[in-house]
C-alpha cells in the first residue's frame, strides 16, 4: 500500500516536472506568463485611479470596509488568477496532450487518471503562485501597499480551500473539452463569466 | 477582375467556415461586452453611480459606462484584425493548406486582401451585434446623425491598422508561431491606447499612446458621440489618421513581400 502511494507521489511530481520542461523550453513565452497579469491588471487599476481621482474611495469603504481601490482590486485580481489557472492550465492539459499525440501513452499508462490530474494541479498551483509572488512584488514597487500580518496565514488557508474547488472545476473543463473539442471556448466563456464576480464587492 | 474573383472565393471559402462553427459569432459578438462588464461594476463600486466627476477632468466627459462600450466596441476591429488577418497564414498553415495557396498563380497578396475583406466583413458584424446590445440594453446613446462620421472614422483606422496586420502575416511566415506576439501586441493596445481607461491619467501611457493610431481613432469617436463634436472640428485628427494610414498600408504591403520572398529564400515555407 505505501509502496502504492509513493509511486503515485513519484507519478504526480513526474507530471509537474514534465510540465516545467515544457515551459521552461519555450523562454519568451514563459516570461510573457509572468508579465501577462500584469498588463491586464494595469489598466484596472489606472481605470480605478482617473474615476475616483486617487486611490482612496469613502464609497467603496462603505461597501467593502476598505478605501485603497489599489489593494482591493489587486487581491481579487489574485483570485482571477488562480481562477484562470484551472480554467486553463487544468482545463487544457488533456486537450494539449491530444495536440502532442501523447493522452493514448498517458492514459494507457499504470496509474489512475487523477493521478495524471493531481500532477497538472500541482504543476498548475506552483506556476500560478510564482506569478501571484511576481505580480505583487512589481505591483509592490509600483503602487506601495500594506496587509496586515495576522491576516496573512488565514488568507493562505482561505486560498487553499479555494484551490480545491478550483481543481474541481480544471477537471470538469478538462473533460469537457475532449468532447467538445474547440476546448478554448468554454475556458473563455466560462473564466469571462467568472470574472465579473470576485473582484466586485457583493453588495 | 481575377482579382475580383479570387477575393470573392477567399470570403465563400471563409464564411463556410465559420458557418461551420455558428457558435463561434455569437460568442465574438457577445463577450467583449462582458468583459466590459467589471470596468462597469469596479465603477460603480467606487463612486457610487454611473458618472464621475474626476473622470470629466480627464475625458470631458463623467459618463465612463459609455467610455469603456465604445472603447470595446471600436477594439474589437483591432483584435479580430491582429488575429483573423494576422495570423490568417499561420492557420492555413495547420490546415495544410498553405502550401497550395502560396504556390498558386496569384499573388498571396491578392489572397491576404481577400482575407482582410472578408474579415473586416465578419467583425462588421460582430461590431453591429454588440452596438445594439449596447444601445438597447446598457443604454449607450447614439444619434443617427453621429453613425457617418463614427464610420468614417472607423476607415481610417482601418485602412492603417490592416496595413500593420499584413505585414504581420508576412511576419507569420517567417517567425511561424506567432501567439506569444500576438498577445503582445494586445497587451500594448491595452495598455497604451484609451481602450479602457484614458491614458492621460498615467504620464507615462499618455505619452505612448500619441504612438498608435487607436488613440487617436477613439479619442475621435469619442468626441462625435459623448461631447458631440463636429466632425470638422476634428480635422487635426483626421488629418494625422490619413497620413497614418499613408505610411501603415504602404510599409504593410512592402514589408509583407519582402518577408513572403524571404521565408521563400530561406526554403522555410512549408515548415511549422
Amino acid at each position: 500500500m505505501s509502496f502504492r502511494i509513493v509511486s503515485y507521489l513519484r507519478a504526480i511530481w513526474a507530471e509537474n516536472v514534465k510540465e516545467w520542461k515544457l515551459e521552461l523550453a519555450y523562454k519568451a513565452d514563459f516570461i510573457r506568463s509572468l508579465i501577462d497579469p500584469l498588463v491586464y491588471l494595469l489598466p484596472h487599476l489606472l481605470y480605478g485611479i482617473a474615476i475616483v481621482g486617487g486611490r482612496s474611495s469613502s464609497h467603496l469603504a462603505k461597501l467593502a470596509g476598505s478605501s485603497d481601490i489599489i489593494t482591493f482590486v489587486i487581491l481579487g485580481y489574485i483570485f482571477i488568477g488562480f481562477l484562470n489557472m484551472a480554467l486553463w492550465a487544468m482545463g487544457f492539459s488533456l486537450r494539449k496532450e491530444q495536440y502532442y499525440g501523447t493522452l493514448e501513452s498517458v492514459f494507457a499508462a499504470p496509474v489512475p487518471r487523477w493521478v495524471f490530474a493531481l500532477g497538472m494541479a500541482a504543476h498548475s498551483t506552483l506556476h500560478q503562485s510564482l506569478i501571484v509572488i511576481f505580480q505583487l512584488v512589481v505591483m509592490y514597487l509600483i503602487f506601495t501597499f500594506t496587509a496586515k500580518d495576522g491576516g496573512i496565514l488565514p488568507s493562505l488557508g482561505l486560498i487553499a480551500l479555494m484551490l480545491f474547488a478550483l481543481y474541481g472545476l480544471g477537471m470538469m473543463v478538462a473533460a469537457l473539452t475532449l468532447v467538445f473539442k474547440q476546448g478554448w471556448l468554454i475556458s473563455e466563456a466560462l473564466s469571462s463569466i467568472l470574472m465579473v464576480i470576485p473582484r466586485l464587492p457583493t453588495h | 477582375m481575377r482579382t475580383f474573383r479570387v477575393i470573392k472565393a477567399e470570403i465563400t471559402k471563409t464564411a463556410k467556415i465559420w458557418l461551420t462553427y455558428p457558435i463561434m459569432i455569437i460568442f465574438w459578438g457577445i463577450f467583449p461586452l462582458v468583459w466590459v462588464l467589471p470596468f462597469i461594476f469596479q465603477g460603480k463600486a467606487f463612486v457610487g453611480g454611473l458618472t464621475s466627476e474626476s473622470f470629466k477632468t480627464l475625458t470631458g466627459t463623467g459618463n465612463y459606462l459609455s467610455f469603456v462600450l465604445l472603447g470595446a466596441i471600436i477594439s474589437t476591429y483591432i483584435f479580430s484584425g491582429l488575429w483573423g488577418v494576422g495570423n490568417s497564414l499561420r492557420e492555413e498553415t495547420y490546415w495544410g493548406t498553405l502550401e497550395y495557396m502560396i504556390i498558386s498563380p496569384t499573388h498571396p497578396l491578392v489572397i491576404l486582401i481577400g482575407k482582410t475583406v472578408v474579415e473586416f466583413i465578419y467583425a462588421t458584424f460582430m461590431v453591429a451585434t454588440q452596438s445594439l446590445v449596447a444601445v438597447f440594453l446598457l443604454g449607450l446613446k447614439v444619434g443617427l446623425h453621429q453613425l457617418l462620421p463614427v464610420v468614417l472614422i472607423v476607415l481610417l483606422l482601418l485602412v492603417g491598422f490592416y496595413g500593420l496586420a499584413i505585414a504581420f502575416a508576412g511576419f507569420t511566415l517567417l517567425v511561424k508561431e506567432v501567439h506569444g506576439w500576438v498577445h503582445t501586441l494586445e497587451w500594448i493596445f491595452y495598455l497604451f491606447s484609451p481602450i479602457r481607461y484614458p491614458v492621460e491619467v498615467n504620464p507615462i501611457t499618455k505619452v505612448i499612446s500619441l504612438l498608435i493610431p487607436l488613440t487617436y481613432a477613439l479619442v475621435a469617436v469619442r468626441a462625435v458621440i459623448l461631447l458631440n463634436k463636429n466632425i470638422l472640428s476634428l480635422g487635426k485628427i483626421i488629418l494625422l489618421l490619413s497620413i497614418m494610414d499613408a505610411i501603415f498600408l504602404a510599409a504593410g504591403i512592402f514589408l509583407f513581400d519582402y518577408l513572403e520572398k524571404k521565408t521563400r529564400r530561406l526554403g522555410t515555407l512549408a515548415m511549422h
